[in-house]
């Protein structure tokens, strides 16, 4: 056999093994699917994000509960066999805070804790990179245009999801795919029940839900987080109860 | 033994032991210094404990770390003899060394063995040689308690006469074997040797008749020599010294290349490697490059040996670098894919990316976390290093209840003004960052009252509050002295 017709026969045998791997893979979530399709409860709780995204969290402030939302968010986002890799310079993350949201406490979560904004942006980049479907959450320093764009480069090509805090309000756009605004709300129910509400509004999205808010409460008891009241549709959804882990 | 009490200072009061019978630890054995309190190996720890005063150090023996030591003097033995092998017991304690014609450069045997002593005594072991005419009869007379000296040497022939009155402990015998012939009162080796040979092995077994052969030279005794590891290393030397880090870095991509040609033959991967930098004034410094799997992927040396030589702060130029392999492995083999993407590959493509970390930012700062069952918030968690092994084993504690906690937990807790209704309430108003915060709700108080063992006994009531805007903070007051802290954000 020459070597074009090797080629070919190659060729011919990549694409039928495509085929066949792709019937395979038709089942398995996360899934490369159009932005278009996705739905805010989904977002928020992390189910089913395509593949590649980096959302912001921005907070109204400080103790505005962003981050705290959105890891309840990420602990939820975990693929099969995936990763949960938590950023964090200034080394105060606490991990029973964590795992009362649901983030497992085990070897599918990686803390780094990188030194300087130039380290962590390097962090960024590199788990982003990562071909293993992975999570990453964390603070985000003041970058330029072209440190975005490499990071929405590295989040494409390896597929994983970033959930961004910014540390400032960023002085350039932060290229994120979805750029959400959390505000606390003062919860309805008195003690005893630990329940915590916000409105999350998306600023900016790629797709439908641009322009879109929701209510979201997270029940400390049961660690379920609930899209309680779509602003912009009536649809509403109990999602993602995630068990208790140690 | 070795590696815990071998090399130590004879004051230093320090004790080995192990799991015994019953969920009960037996000592395995002590310094010189704790002998002097009535201790002996065997003992129960408990009652060893109990003669001890508290200062005495007590640590699990650990066979493994052990036989490690023995194997690495016996690799620097190998200047003494061709041949040097670990005794054939499953926990050895001694060296067995071949030295058939090895005292010709020592012009005797007994210079020799001084030469070995001098260099057991100059790694701070103290030592027992015996020389006959075989390894069984050495052995016996090495570890005869009632020996003085520290050098026996019996002449040619006259090993069997050495061994007559020793106790058939000496053999090298199971525990099960001595005890068996101490019933017929067969104490003495020349008791067992008036034994008629025949009827030995379905009495004892076959084990007896071997030994003794052995020990006699009826027989031989195969002894499995030691290999001298051969490291696999690549050295530069600059004169002058230079301190250009580009020089540096195409000198090190040199000499890892020459590393993976040396390897890639065998197959054999490179796990470990250490660098070595010689500095203008002699100093040394050095790091160790480590991945999870065995790799000869010249492109990911590289890249992982100049993320670590840039977190060195070099303050003087560089005369000389060497690198070392120190731990190498069989090659992976897997089976080539037609695609990227699998599970398989991403796992392989994370290590690299964990190593690459590590690389760049250090092990400290690639953490892996566990929850610990402490009630003090700060003691609440324990973090490995990613590359620790036992990491997955450590993290067994399952907790079944996890109260509510912030992510975010201050370095140290900052002290806020609080306002209550009532001493020792609740607060309904306090100060943070110059802003004044309404309680709208709060849940608590959780007592903690913990950590005196530590020298820091702590007292605290904790509230987890909500302020009218929907903000929540985690304060505690500290019992006794009244003052209120902020502790944790759930930011």
């Amino acid at each position: 056999m020459d070597r074009v017709a090797k080629r070919d026969v190659i060729h011919q045998l990549r694409e039928r093994t495509r085929q066949v791997e792709s019937a395979f893979r038709a089942g398995e979530s996360p899934v490369d699917r159009p932005a278009e399709h996705l739905d805010l409860s989904e977002l928020l709780t992390g189910r089913r994000l395509p593949r590649g995204w980096l959302i912001e969290w921005q907070g109204s402030g400080e103790e505005s509960g962003a981050e705290t939302l959105a890891l309840a968010a990420a602990a939820a986002a975990i693929p099969q066999g995936g990763r949960l890799v938590i950023v964090d310079p200034t080394g105060e993350f606490y991990p029973p805070g964590a795992a009362s949201l649901g983030v497992p406490m085990d070897e599918r979560v990686v803390v780094l804790r990188p030194g300087d904004s130039q380290a962590t942006w390097w962090v960024w980049e590199q788990v982003l990179r990562c071909e293993l479907p992975i999570v990453v959450w964390g603070h985000v320093p003041p970058g330029n245009e072209r440190q975005w764009v490499r990071l929405r480069w590295a989040a494409q090509r390896g597929g994983g999801w970033g959930f961004l805090l910014p540390t400032f309000p960023p002085a350039v756009s932060t290229k994120a795919d979805v750029r959400l605004l959390v505000r606390p709300l003062p919860s309805r129910r008195s003690p005893p029940c630990w329940e915590r509400r916000w409105q999350v509004e998306v600023l900016s999205a790629r797709g439908s839900i641009h322009g879109k808010a929701a209510d979201v409460v997270l029940s400390h008891e049961t660690n379920p987080l609930r899209l309680v009241a779509e602003l912009a549709h009536s649809t509403a959804g109990v999602v993602s109860p995630r068990g208790k882990t140690g | 033994m070795l590696s815990r009490l071998g090399a130590k200072p004879a004051s230093l009061e320090l004790g080995l032991f192990a799991p015994a019978e019953r969920q009960q630890f037996r000592v395995v054995a002590v310094t010189p210094a704790v002998k002097r309190y009535g201790v002996e190996p065997g003992m129960l720890l408990a009652e060893a404990q109990s003669l001890c005063p508290s200062r005495v150090r007590w640590e699990p023996y650990d066979p493994a770390g052990d036989r490690e030591q023995l194997r690495r003097l016996a690799h620097g033995c190998s200047e003494f003899s061709p041949g040097v092998a670990l005794d054939s017991s499953p926990l050895p304690d001694s060296l067995l060394l071949d030295v058939t014609d090895c005292d010709i450069n020592y012009s005797g045997e007994l210079p020799l063995l001084q030469a070995v002593q001098r260099w057991f005594l100059h790694r701070g072991y103290r030592t027992v040689l015996a020389l006959t005419d075989t390894a069984g009869a050495a052995w016996a007379l090495a570890h005869q308690p009632q020996t003085t000296e520290s050098i026996l040497i019996v002449p040619p022939g006259r090993h069997v006469e050495a061994l007559r009155p020793l106790p058939v402990e000496f053999l090298r015998l199971s525990p099960e074997t001595v005890a068996l012939l101490h019933q017929f009162d067969v104490r003495r080796i020349d008791q067992l040797m008036a034994l008629p040979r025949a009827d030995l092995p379905s009495r004892f077994g076959e084990e007896l008749l071997r030994r003794l052969d052995q020990a006699l030279g009826n027989i031989p005794e195969l002894l499995t020599a030691e290999r001298v590891p051969k490291w696999i290393e690549a050295s530069w030397t600059w004169e002058p010294p230079v301190d250009d880090r580009l020089v540096v870095q195409t000198i090190l991509s040199h000499l890892l290349e020459r590393i993976v040609r040396s390897l890639a033959p065998r197959q054999i991967g490179v796990q470990q490697l250490w660098c070595l930098l010689t500095l203008e004034s002699a100093e040394a410094r050095h790091f160790p490059v480590a991945l999870s799997q065995p790799s000869l992927s010249l492109k990911h040396w590289i890249e992982l040996t100049l993320l670590h030589l840039e977190r060195l702060n070099l303050s003087e130029r560089i005369a000389a670098i060497t690198l070392r392999v120190v731990r190498s492995a069989p090659l992976e083999v897997r089976q080539t894919r037609l695609f990227d993407g699998n599970q398989a590959n991403g796992e392989r493509h994370w290590r690299t990316v964990l190593e690459r970390l590590i690389g760049r930012l250090g092990e400290s700062a690639v953490r892996r976390v566990r929850l610990c069952p402490d009630p003090q918030p700060e003691w609440a968690f324990a973090d490995n290093s990613v590359t620790d092994e036992t990491a997955d084993r450590k993290a067994g504690d399952v907790f079944h209840h996890l109260p509510v906690r912030p992510i975010r937990l201050l370095r140290r807790p900052r002290e806020v003004e609080v306002v209550s209704v009532v001493p020792g309430g609740p607060p309904i108003r306090f100060w943070w960052e110059q802003r004044r915060h309404e309680v709208a709700h709060s849940w608590g108080p959780e007592r903690i009252e913990t950590g005196w063992w530590r020298g820091e006994d702590v007292r605290r009531d904790y509230y987890l509050v909500e302020t009218s805007q929907g903000e929540w903070f985690w304060l505690f007051r500290t019992l006794g002295e009244e003052r209120w802290w902020l502790h944790g954000i759930f930011s």
